[in-house]
């Protein structure tokens, strides 16, 4: 097998000549085969006859001069994203036999740079869940440490990259569903600043929060995808247009000096001794790096967790209800229409996702609507201008990544909360909107990583790739 | 939470839920409930706060984006019932 360090020296030897398109999908495509008995990363990996069109493709944009940085580099996608003509579920019985009628915006530009898109992967049923344990096809295993789960909800993202299968995943945050799994699974994981990607062609959990995310090996091969999936889409009204995305590209008019750090929060109950050990060495290492760390307060934002356990449930709820057994995937027959919704969504949505569905039903129903929905949105405010303020005095806030590594299967099923608290330090970012990036920051035993987690302000997305990358650099020397 | 509340929630949201379930979904949803209460206290001294989605809205223009019955083949394809141009449902009356 080929050893290139990351996508930057795959395309060199492609335009050099020295690999061609086909044999790097060929080798990507037969690690894939190989592995997913035992890992089950990929739902479905796509034909050969599929994959093959994808490879010639690329191969005639390589000849002809057209090859952009993505060209041939196989990719996988979270099976909650359209790609026409192919099977679309997320990892639920209620969209069984689903196949997608059009291309997501996302998927649209991944065939115009000529990736090559190998097969879906795994992931919670409706991105509900922080383990890949509720989808309907079965668990994917931790390639780092097969009786671990590999986070979630896109694990089967994060595992087709860690064992090897493709170069980068397309994944979904909405509360932590990509950075969590790439901690998990040693890898690099970004969510963008809500509003740099379409939604279009998205199977939505929670619209207001849901951004779709790169998964990477390497900083560098994040912002290659990054960069190629988010441009402008007049069909996602949240979209935000390029001109307005405020901090331009490698804006470095100002040099980064100083960082947040939420010592409170983060030497907190419920966080792994492990954790915060290696979080004082990333800190020591940053401040080697000649980063300036600054003591932060975060009172508001330590609540994010709570509000998103309203707001996401709630617009669940309301996103869900479009799964009648009448539009399209599964329909369970029964006596009059009553019957076949009924039926038909307490049959084919598994338990994690009628538990939701209940939740953000109770609500926003009259009587609890002012309570939880309305007070939550105000506590949403709030955390965002908290954060807006923290960011005029520092430049970025570092977090670890989750408040405890890579556990055994089942063993956070039992309590409601307990495998929702994974995602204590991601949803901050989520709930005010602003980019996140998870990258490895040591081994942490059982062959595990470590992790930590960067935020920045609205559009600091280029800003964090050059902190993340410096961080890597230093960590690898 | 009780039994009658599951069952007035699952016949708001159209989701048959089982007997058997009812319990341990009751005390999930109390485990959930618990644990995001925190926000009342977060939000006592807060006053009056506009949320945010209020304050931006944004419009497209009223054009065209594709030629009329371009999908319908490929939509009606995947209903689990069609006739001709039609979904079919149960009667409603």
């Amino acid at each position: 097998m080929h050893k290139f360090k990351n996508i930057n020296e795959v395309h060199e030897a492609l335009i050099n000549k020295q690999i061609s398109v086909f044999d790097l999908v060929s080798e990507y495509l037969n690690v894939a085969k190989t592995k997913n008995a035992e890992i089950f990363a990929y739902v479905e990996i796509f034909d050969d006859t599929d994959i093959k069109q994808q490879v010639d493709r690329a191969q005639k944009m390589f000849d002809e001069g057209r090859a952009t940085k993505l060209t041939g580099i196989p990719i996988s996608i979270k099976d909650n994203m359209l790609f026409v003509g192919h099977k679309a579920t997320a990892c639920s019985a209620i969209l069984e036999g689903y196949t997608a009628t059009y291309d997501a915006h996302v998927i649209a530009e991944l065939k115009k740079a000529g990736a090559v898109i190998i097969g879906r992967t795994n992931m919670d049923e409706f991105a509900m869940g922080s383990s890949t344990e509720t989808s309907c096809y079965g668990v994917t295993k931790n390639p780092l440490n097969t009786d671990l789960v590999p986070g979630g909800s896109s694990g089967g993202a994060a595992a087709s990259v860690a064992m090897g299968a493709v170069m980068v995943a397309l994944g979904s945050d909405t509360g932590g569903s990509i950075r969590q799994p790439a901690g998990y699974c040693g890898l690099v994981g970004f969510k963008p600043t809500y509003g740099n990607m379409s939604r279009n062609g998205l199977i939505a959990l929670a619209s207001s929060f849901d951004q779709i995310s790169p998964l990477a090996n390497n900083v560098s091969d994040a912002k290659i995808l990054f960069e190629t999936i988010s441009t402008y889409d007049k069909l996602d009204a949240t979209c935000v247009p390029i001109e307005s995305r405020s901090l331009v590209k490698n804006n470095s008019t100002k040099t980064i000096k100083k960082i947040g750090v939420p010592r409170k929060w983060v030497s907190g109950g419920g966080i792994e001794e492990g954790i915060k050990i290696n979080f004082d060495e990333s800190l020591k290492k940053l401040e080697a790096m000649g980063y300036e760390l600054v003591d932060v307060d975060l009172p508001m934002s330590e609540a994010s967790l709570a509000v998103y356990y309203i707001l996401m449930p709630a617009e669940a709820s309301s996103n869900l209800a479009r799964y009648d057994g009448i539009r399209y995937g599964a329909h369970v027959d029964s006596q009059d229409l009553m019957g076949v919704y009924t039926q038909t969504r307490g049959q084919k949505f598994g338990p994690e996702v009628r538990r939701r569905i209940l939740l953000g039903t109770y609500i926003l129903s009259h009587g609890y609507y002012d309570a939880y929905y309305r007070t939550a949105l105000k506590v949403k405010s709030t955390i965002t201008l908290e954060l807006k303020n923290i960011f005029d005095k520092v430049d970025f806030i570092v977090t670890p990544t989750t408040p405890f590594l890579a556990f055994e299967f089942g063993s956070k099923s039992d309590d409601p909360i307990a495998m929702k608290l994974a995602d204590l330090f991601t949803t901050p970012a989520n709930i005010a909107g602003i980019p996140a990036i998870s990258i490895p920051s040591g081994d942490a035993g059982n062959g595990l990583k470590h992790s930590i987690q960067f935020m920045g302000p609205n559009f600091s997305d280029y800003k964090l790739f050059e902190l993340a990358e410096s961080f890597e650099k230093f960590d690898n020397k | 939470m009780d039994i009658k509340t599951i069952d007035y929630l699952a016949s708001l949201a159209r989701l048959e839920i089982d007997d058997s379930e009812k319990e341990s979904v009751a005390r999930d949803l109390a485990g959930v409930l618990a644990y995001v209460d925190q926000i009342q206290a977060v939000a006592k001294n807060l006053g009056n706060i506009e949320p945010e989605y209020l304050k931006t809205n944004t419009t497209s223009s009223d054009h065209v984006l594709n030629m009329g019955g371009q999908y319908t083949q490929a939509i009606l394809n995947e209903t689990p019932n069609h006739e001709g141009d039609y979904v079919v449902v149960k009667k409603v009356l």
